[in-house]
């Protein structure tokens, strides 16, 4: 009975092919279109000062030729709902931001990147001028709590 | 035929077939046994199950069910004000309300437990909390799943589901008509009620056995991708193959979020969403709930998914909706930090084998054709019972006997495609392979050499 003779070799494969998820795998599947998109600040802001902050989209590594659609949302600390929309100014490939900060303090950028049918919104938070002592210990206590609670496990499907 | 031409060939051959056929009945007999009180458990559970979106709407209306108005919050609003009770807990998923008068669920976990929190989106209040390990049909669940004893249970289902595919090989062959022509069908497809005692209680076993073993048949084929060594592997092959889902759906990793310089690296990332650590200067913030319910919008995701909240600096929301039908199921990755979409896996973009198991899966569940294919699985469940009892007072009613009534065994092509169905069940299944080994050692040494057990087992 040829079954029987190849049982073993069968029941060997199937055990060694247990377990193993191939990392490539996704390859056979549907794929989406990517875009990177990374936002530029420099290392430090002063306060009333209009700082280089600059939204860049590459694709495959390459600078993405085709042009988005991109503006951005500026707020201070817990105040989304009164964000400023201010649109980007596009050159070289090169979305930039103009926006004077007004004062001290944590600010976040959210950079809304539109092409075709991808949507991008990541949200930097930049610190602008000096933190009062006040906002440092308030920020410190925060990640105490944080660390605390997230020593929990890893969710998953 | 044959037989008046060589009469001692024939009656050799004769006794032969009788003492496969014993042994056969023996191996029903062995299957039966053990894997009964299992395949109870299983049908009773999995009866209740089926009705899961019934029972939980009556159990947990308080929960489900809000006035719609005309002021609706955000999600973050709602997470908040859970964050807000909850401090000590992390907050691991977020249900969008799929219908008006329907409220939102958090997910959470405190104390190593997982919760689920109900929020009127409107009034942005708590309506309740339940833990999910509790709510009465995960337990029912656990108990179909793995009898409520981890993975040693997964093993234990897995096993006595691959063995009722040898009860259901080895009673056809045991059932399988030996007369001709019209009374055939009798005793298989029909009872035969007024031929006496005896074979009426064979009757009422072997012939809802045929009907319900098509139906128990499909349950077992379709329960088999769910469980834990068996169907782990077999997901494993078909989605590495490209043949099955795509990865993560069932097995497999999903996308990583891109963790973009070493400023997101180098802080810890529980910080995520605080003001700029001490430390550095700037960095990306998780995308806010309502941020990835926008995307999902965007997408055309019909709402009644879940988000899964990233718990890793390289983790993804996972947006997952496995509703009644298959075709409405989806799985999509979304990087925390840019809302990139890095994978949409929707029904359509399963392989073929992919698109059969969740066809499989939604009809074990009683969910694909509604009201129908509840009331089905119901009737089968009740079908299991039945004759796993009918077939237990059938042995009963035989054994004070100690014959196994009439052998008349069918031919010796039956008989060998039950041997090669076993042993490529043996093969495809390693759980089955490997008692089937043992069982087939006990019934060939132990049995002939102990009277004791030789005299029970009729052997």
């Amino acid at each position: 009975m040829r079954v029987v003779k190849f049982s073993p070799l069968l029941l060997t494969f199937f055990l060694l092919a247990a377990c193993s998820a191939d990392p490539e795998a996704a390859d056979h599947y549907a794929k989406r279109e990517e875009v990177n998109v990374i936002i530029e600040a420099p290392a430090s802001i002063e306060a009333d000062s209009a700082p280089q902050i600059d939204v860049k989209l590459t694709q495959d590594g390459q600078v993405l030729e085709q042009e988005a659609s991109v503006h951005f949302l500026v707020w201070k600390d817990d105040n989304k709902a009164d964000a400023e929309s201010i649109p980007a100014s596009l050159e070289d490939g090169t979305y930039h931001l103009e926006y004077n900060f007004p004062s001290d303090g944590v600010y976040f950028i959210k950079a809304d990147v539109k092409v075709d049918n991808i949507h991008l919104m990541p949200t930097k938070q930049i610190r602008v001028g000096e933190l009062t002592e006040e906002e440092k210990e308030k920020i410190l206590e925060e990640q105490e709590q944080k660390k605390q609670e997230n020593s929990g496990g890893h969710h998953h499907h | 035929m044959e037989a008046q031409k060589e009469p001692s060939v024939s009656k050799k051959k004769q006794r032969k077939r009788r003492s496969l056929y014993q042994s056969v009945w023996r191996w029903h007999f062995y299957a039966g046994l053990i894997i009964m009180p299992f395949l109870i458990i299983l049908a009773i559970t999995g009866a209740v199950y089926l009705f899961k979106p019934q029972i939980e709407a009556a159990l947990y209306k308080d929960y489900y069910e809000v006035t719609p108005q005309t002021t609706i919050t955000t999600p973050s609003e709602q997470i908040n004000t859970v964050e807000a009770v909850h401090p000590n807990a992390a907050v691991t998923s977020y249900r969008p309300s799929d219908s008006p008068d329907r409220s939102a669920e958090v997910g959470i976990t405190e104390d190593g437990k997982a919760y689920t929190i109900y929020v009127d989106p409107y009034e942005n209040v708590i309506l309740g909390k339940l833990e999910d390990s509790f709510k009465l049909v995960n337990v029912f669940e656990k108990i179909h799943g793995e009898l409520l004893m981890g993975t040693v249970g997964d093993r234990i289902v897995e096993w006595a589901a691959c063995w009722a595919l040898i009860l259901i090989i080895t009673g056809v062959y045991l059932g399988w008509p030996k007369m001709k022509g019209k009374s055939k069908i009798r005793g298989v497809l029909v009872p035969r009620l007024n031929k006496g005692k005896k074979l009426r209680a064979r009757d009422l076993h072997v012939v809802p056995a045929f009907w319900i073993s098509l139906g128990l048949l499909f349950l077992i084929m379709t329960g088999l991708p769910w469980s834990g060594l068996w169907g782990n592997n077999f997901q494993t092959l078909t989605t590495n193959a490209g043949v099955g889902y795509p990865p993560s759906v069932w097995v497999g990793d999903a996308p990583a979020s891109d963790v973009k310089t070493k400023e997101i690296a180098d802080v810890p990332w529980s910080a995520e969403n605080l003001p700029v650590p001490v430390s550095t200067n700037q960095q990306y913030t998780q995308l806010s709930v309502d941020d990835v319910v926008s995307i999902a919008e965007e997408e055309g995701v019909k709402p009644g998914y879940n988000i899964m909240i990233p718990q890793t600096q390289d983790g993804v929301f996972t947006l997952s909706a496995f509703p009644p039908k298959a075709r409405d199921e989806v799985t999509m990755h979304i990087d925390q930090y840019t809302g990139a979409v890095l994978a949409d896996y929707r029904y359509d973009n399963y392989h073929t084998l992919g698109k059969v198991i969740a066809y499989g899966i939604t009809i074990h569940k009683g969910t694909e054709f509604g009201i129908w294919n509840q009331i089905i699985g119901l009737l089968v469940c009740i079908g299991i019972v039945g004759i796993a009892v009918s077939g237990f007072i059938l042995w009963l009613s035989r054994k004070p006997e100690g014959k196994l009534g009439s052998p008349k065994a069918p031919s010796d092509k039956v008989m060998k495609g039950v041997i090669v169905l076993i042993i490529i069940l043996g093969i495809i299944f390693p759980l089955v392979g490997i008692s089937v080994i043992f069982v087939w050692l006990f019934d060939r040494f132990v049995i002939p050499r102990v009277p004791a057990l030789k005299r029970f087992f009729n052997a």
